[in-house]
């Protein structure tokens, strides 16, 4: 009771005690009254309040008459009443009203005329209607049940069958004596209780004094030790009519599991049961019922057997049975960075599909308001390890999360662990009211306190090995055992005087040990756990209603949102969860920029003393390779927790059967935004500090894609393994590769031999991303500096013909040389036709190619064969010298066309030093030997400055490293284009994987095998 | 056309005696080559290849000239170089070969003083410019030699006379007489003016009368190069090297003959040599 409640009934209190002169009863009534109220040091403090304002009313009234300290007295009551108006809520006022009433009657005699007046004066300056003021005044003032009128707003709890007369509603309770009277403001919702009985009965742990009132609040409970409990949905539901639509019942037909390993879980169990119970599930470690519980919703398939709900099989049928299956595992699966009402709201959006925002808000707040979470909606959840609300609380919300959408079937996995007993009670007490609530409630349980125990409806007891030996009530479970063990007193299932049960007991027995010849206990047990199934299988009742008619009308609230609107709500669920945590924003946004940095920094490179020229500096590839680096290493760590963090909580979500699809998309779809930023503040960054000028988007673009892939491999590694640890330690795994064959740490001609080529770009380096984004970046710089991209084309142009010139045209001389002097092998015959035609096609315009348009070079020679083709290859090299010069002078114009274009006089020189890099130019004019033309595949293949020509015209995208064209479906993109698709290819390829879970698929397939390898299978 | 096919030929026989031996079989090569290729070409100016085909035929090799120096004691001078930094300057691809020539007597100086510390530089600066002529790959052919050389004076000098004499060759036998003569010209100043820049600070005495005779003989390769270069002074930036090379002709004029090379002719030769080779390697 509030303290502007007490002050206001001190107060009000005094006023009735003044007038009647009954100060010292009065005194008295009001310190039994305050006794029960507050605690030792508070009763005296308000009853000091009570006599300083007795003695002022007094003092005030002393010197004047009886009538007129009557009239004193109602306006002092219109003016306390008044200040209470302003103070305190309809509710409370009803509270105020009613202890009031009771006072003024608690002096033994009926009050007179002025008390009721006094009384219905407060009544309406309090604004309460005649007929509730009425109400209040009848059951306030009654003094047994005889004198309460038959409104329907009573109800009467004893254990007497019989009905009472009129409207007044009744509960028979047998184990009850005496009678429990409520009352139902049904104006404001507010209940009240009076006892009248001799038991010790315990309103929420408060003890209850015969004939007094009590307000009856939201989850309350009457206990006493030897009485079933009286719940505040029992009564709640008995004055609204309530009325169970949805009959649920569940039955387990003769379920065997076996684990993985060939071990037997579970030994033939069956039960049936309905809704409205809880049921519990116990029995000591290890004896299978998590097992049970997760076949029992559906999460596991029993080999053999079947679980019905209304005759429908939940591991076939599921579909079925969408939404009326709820589980809250043993674990808290919320969102920590998430507040309680975030965790609700967007849970709540998944699961009800149908409901506008406001109306789920309209929901959450009931909800949150019902379980008493109301007040701490705001806090963010937190984790274990640094809790915000209580882990009471916590266990509340998870079963918030599956209450919201009102499935009919409710598993509950060992909700009290970890919980004070004050939590585990009031959690246990909210599952019961579910289950009064019409709700089928399973749950599993490892150590109930006696007040607990009580709660269950039936009991599952299993054994060691997963038998079932028990399944009844739960005080009989206790008679039973102590019988099947020959106890003395073997009908007691409770403590005589404090109705104690022990459940412990139940365990002791079951496992008790045989002792040995010197009184020691031994390791084998009296019973064994087949005994004890056999011994159950012997009084187990066949199955009820085991087969009800398939009935699959109930539904629940459940109402599965479309995919986009999952993918909304995963979305804004994912980013606000990142939003909460600053930590988390902080390290990824920090991240970039100070790599960037650190990277750009000590890379820049130059002479000490002068001024930096990006042209000189040495480590420009060192740090476009890094940037790729970075950028993968980056998307992999942000995305490699995503989807194991979430992983409890999928689970959770299993139930609900949402698309996994919109699930990752919406992962990716954050993810790639972390990405955005954090390789564009890189870029801007890295770029700015390094004076990497004019390529800000190229950089970004690339970096962006090799970061989103490393978002896919993070995503898919995530999925696939079981811990945050084991994933930390495969990423070195993932990134290593991607360092080692990226072909710059080693040029990929100077891998081992046996995985690689001379002619193109091995397919292990093929399969890494860092070598198509540094290919790329590389490229793309050299090519389209401010300054290179001028010169690009006729450099191109130059390099062809000077590597046609000077190799290409020797070597084929010196072929033919050796043909004539047949110092030739025939299979060199192929080599040579395939160059003249090829040739002859490129250079189609010179007269002297018409002859070798289609070759045919035979062993020995034709004469005529080797004139034409010496002529042809005379009139190649006539060609290109004449090339040669058109283009140096057409590259000249060019030069001096840039220099014009700069208004100083060394802009050429300024423009090179800024935009164009030595060392980069190095890597990518030169193939690390000498060898400039190689035969390959009956082709002489060219490995001049690579950066100058195009891949293969005969292969698909496929090359060597760094050409800065490459060919697609017969047509040549630039290698920035080609690069880019196959790296998002890649990533699509990942995409695939992730949502066909395939690597984890692998894995178990893999670990499966494994198990049949004696060596594992023993490990 | 047999008349340049003529010149070509005899173009490549003085090639290789230009800087000393040069790779027979390589030249042998080219020369068929060329041969072949000359016979349906389109004229290319008959006057200039005779004309450069004369000069070089002519040209003494630096690395002689620089053996004279170290007989005659001449101090050796390694500023007098153009630094290798310089190299970086260079965009057009007539000035790439004005410094290829001078380079490469650089180069050739360092090595004949076993100047051990700068010849690297100066080879990485000679590369550099050889790649950007294209040549590059000619020259790169000696890489592995000059560095397997680079402890052994006698051996380097060879290798970076073939290496030049290589260039010399293929640049020939690819009809680029321009590129060619920009070389020649920039070898043959840097020649001059270190040479000048040396004797101009000593006294003519009989043991180093031979380089004070070379100074005065040198007028007659200087007419031939500045004709060669005016083939090709269309190009603008061409016409004022060759004007350059005209006032140098000039000074010339003056002594009757190499007795006449004296300190006053060497001071004043040595200023317009400084400025004509500023204006190269700025």
């Amino acid at each position: 009771m509030s303290e502007k409640i007490l002050k206001a009934l001190m107060q009000l209190f005094a006023i009735i005690a003044n007038r009647d002169q009954l100060t010292e009863e009065g005194r008295g009534v009001v310190e039994a009254f305050l006794k029960q109220q507050v605690s030792q040091a508070h009763q005296d403090y308000y009853l000091r309040f009570f006599d300083e304002y007795l003695q002022f009313l007094q003092g005030k009234a002393s010197s004047g008459k009886a009538t007129k300290r009557v009239s004193v007295n109602s306006v002092k009551i219109l003016r306390i009443c008044t200040d209470i108006n302003s103070e305190l809520e309809q509710k409370q006022k009803y509270v105020v009203l009613v202890k009031l009433i009771e006072f003024a009657w608690s002096f033994g005699e009926t009050p007179g005329e002025q008390e009721l007046e006094f009384i219905e004066t407060v009544a309406s300056v309090f604004n309460i209607d005649k007929p509730d003021a009425a109400l209040c005044l009848s059951f306030a003032s009654a003094k047994n049940i005889a004198g309460l009128d038959n409104s329907g707003y009573l109800l009467v709890v004893n254990n007497s069958p019989l009905r009472l007369p009129g409207n007044i509603r009744h509960i028979q309770n047998e184990t009850l004596s005496g009678d429990l009277i409520f009352l139902n403001i049904h104006s404001e919702g507010i209940l009240f209780v009076k006892y009248f009985g001799n038991l010790p009965l315990l309103l929420n742990g408060q003890s209850m004094v015969n004939g007094r009132l009590y307000v009856f609040s939201q989850g309350a409970v009457i206990r006493e030790a030897k009485i079933q409990p009286v719940y505040f949905s029992d009564v709640t539901r008995c004055f609204m009519n309530y009325s169970r639509s949805e009959d649920i019942s569940m039955t387990v037909n003769m379920v065997d599991y076996y684990f993985g390993n060939g071990r037997q879980g579970l030994h033939s169990v069956s039960f049936a049961a309905a809704s409205g119970n809880l049921i519990g599930i116990m029995g000591g470690s290890g004896a299978g019922k998590s097992t049970l519980l997760n076949i029992l919703n559906g999460n596991l398939t029993p080999q053999k057997g079947e679980v019905l709900i209304n005759g429908i099989n939940i591991h076939t049928q599921r579909d079925k049975l969408q939404g009326i299956i709820g589980y809250i595992p043993q674990d808290d699966l919320l969102m920590e960075d998430l507040t309680v009402y975030q965790n609700l709201f967007y849970n709540s959006k998944l699961g009800l599909g149908n409901l506008d925002d406001a109306e789920i808000d309209k929901l959450v707040e009931a909800l949150l308001e019902s379980l008493g979470l109301l007040a701490i909606k705001d806090l963010k959840v937190g984790d274990p390890l640094n809790k915000m609300v209580s882990g009471g609380q916590r266990k509340r919300l998870n079963i918030a999360l599956e209450l919201i959408r009102k499935p009919a079937v409710l598993f509950v996995d060992e909700p009290t662990s970890g919980l004070s007993s004050l939590d585990s009670e009031n959690v246990m007490d909210l599952l019961k009211q579910l289950s009064l609530g019409g709700k089928l409630v399973f749950v599993v349980i490892h150590q109930p306190s006696s007040d607990i125990f009580k709660l269950f409806d039936k009991l599952m007891l299993l054994d060691t090995g997963g038998f079932p030996i028990y399944y009844g009530n739960p005080s009989d479970a206790i008679i039973y055992f102590k019988r099947r063990a020959n106890f003395a007193a073997a009908d007691e299932s409770e403590c005589e005087t404090c109705g104690n049960v022990n459940p412990e007991q139940i365990f002791s027995i079951i496992e008790s040990k045989v002792f040995n010849e010197f009184g020691q206990t031994t390791a084998d047990r009296k019973i064994t756990p087949n005994e004890w199934n056999r011994f159950y299988e012997e009084v187990r009742l066949p199955n009820v209603n085991s087969r009800k008619e398939e009935n699959s009308d109930y539904k629940g609230e459940y109402k599965k949102p479309s995919r986009l609107r999952q993918l909304k709500v995963f979305f804004t669920r994912d980013v606000l969860s990142k939003l909460k945590n600053t930590q988390y924003l902080l390290i990824n946004f920090l991240e970039a920029p100070i790599l960037a940095v650190i990277l750009a920094y000590f890379l820049k490179f130059y002479q000490s003393g002068g001024d930096y020229i990006f042209r000189e500096n040495i480590n420009v590839p060192a740090y476009i390779f890094m940037c790729v680096i970075v950028s993968l290493f980056m998307g992999l760590t942000v995305s490699a927790e995503e989807i194991i963090r979430d992983r409890k909580i999928l689970k959770r979500e299993e139930f609900l059967d949402l698309s996994r699809g919109s699930y990752l998309f919406s992962k990716i779809l954050v993810l790639l935004l972390i990405s955005a930023v954090q390789t564009f503040t890189f870029v801007i960054i890295g770029n700015t500090i390094f004076e990497i000028k004019g390529m800000y988007t190229d950089y970004w673009v690339m970096l962006f894609t090799v970061s989103c892939f490393g978002n896919m491999m993070g995503l898919n590694i995530s999925a696939s393994f079981n811990s945050a640890v084991t994933i930390y330690i495969l990423i070195p795994f993932l990134i290593i590769p991607q360092i080692i064959l990226s072909g710059v740490m080693v040029k990929f001609e100077n891998l081992n031999p046996n995985v690689t080529s001379q002619t193109r770009v091995p397919v292990i380096g093929e399969i890494m991303a860092s070598r198509w984004a540094f290919e790329a970046l590389a490229v793309n710089q050299y090519k389209n500096n401010e300054y290179g991209k001028h010169l690009f084309d006729v450099e191109k142009d130059i390099s062809e013909i000077v590597y046609r010139k000077d190799f290409w045209l020797v070597k084929m001389n010196d072929k033919l040389d050796s043909l004539r002097k047949g110092l030739l092998l025939e299979n060199q015959m192929v080599l040579i036709n395939n160059e003249f035609r090829s040739a002859s096609e490129t250079y189609i315009q010179l007269p002297a190619a018409a002859a070798l348009s289609n070759p045919s070079f035979t062993l020995p020679v034709k004469p005529a064969d080797y004139d034409a083709a010496k002529k042809f290859l005379a009139a190649l090299r006539k060609h290109f010298i004449e090339g040669y010069k058109i283009n140096s002078i057409r590259k000249e114009a060019i030069v001096q066309k840039i220099a014009a274009a700069g208004k100083e006089p060394e802009f050429l020189n300024k423009l090179k030093s800024v935009y164009t890099n030595e060392n980069l130019d190095d890597l990518l004019l030169t193939t690390g030997d000498f060898n400039f033309i190689i035969e390959d595949n009956n082709r002489f293949v060219r490995r001049f400055r690579p950066v100058l020509m195009n891949g293969p015209e005969d292969v698909f995208i496929r090359s060597q490293f760094f050409v800065s064209q490459k060919n697609m479906f017969g047509k040549y993109f630039s290698t920035w284009t080609v690069n880019l698709l196959v790296i998002w290819a890649m990533s699509a390829l990942l995409m695939v994987t992730l949502y066909l879970n395939a690597l984890r698929k692998f894995l178990s397939l893999s670990e499966a095998l494994l198990q049949k390898i004696p060596f594992f299978k023993n490990l | 056309m047999k008349n340049l096919s003529v010149a070509f030929t005899a173009a490549f026989a003085v090639s290789l005696t230009l800087f000393s031996c040069g790779d027979n079989k390589n030249a042998s090569d080219q020369m068929d080559d060329t041969t072949t290729v000359a016979q349906d070409t389109t004229p290319i100016d008959e006057v200039a290849t005779f004309r450069f085909s004369y000069t070089i035929a002519n040209l003494p090799s630096p690395i002689v000239i620089f053996d004279e120096f170290t007989k005659s004691d001449l101090p050796v001078d390694v500023s007098l170089l153009n630094p290798s930094g310089n190299v970086k300057k260079y965009n057009t691809s007539m000035k790439q070969a004005f410094n290829y020539g001078i380079y490469g007597v650089d180069l050739a100086y360092l090595v004949i003083n076993e100047r051990n510390t700068d010849i690297y530089n100066y080879y990485s600066a000679s590369k550099t410019l050889a790649e950007e002529l294209n040549l590059g790959e000619t020259f790169k052919k000696f890489v592995n030699r000059f560095e397997a050389n680079s402890e052994n004076r006698d051996s380097l000098t060879r290798v970076i006379d073939e290496a030049y004499g290589a260039t010399d060759a293929y640049l020939r036998s690819n009809e680029r007489l321009e590129t060619a003569s920009e070389i020649l010209a920039g070898s043959w100043l840097e020649c001059q003016y270190i040479t000048v820049q040396l004797l101009k600070n000593i006294d003519r005495t009989s043991s180093n009368d031979i380089l004070f005779q070379r100074v005065w003989e040198q007028r007659v390769y200087l007419d031939n190069i500045a004709k060669v270069l005016g083939e090709f002074s269309n190009n603008p930036e061409m016409a004022t090297i060759k004007a350059d090379f005209d006032s140098l002709l000039e000074i010339y004029k003056e002594p009757a003959d190499a007795k006449a090379i004296d300190k006053a002719f060497l001071n004043k030769l040595g200023a317009k040599l400084t400025e004509v080779r500023a204006n190269i390697i700025k």
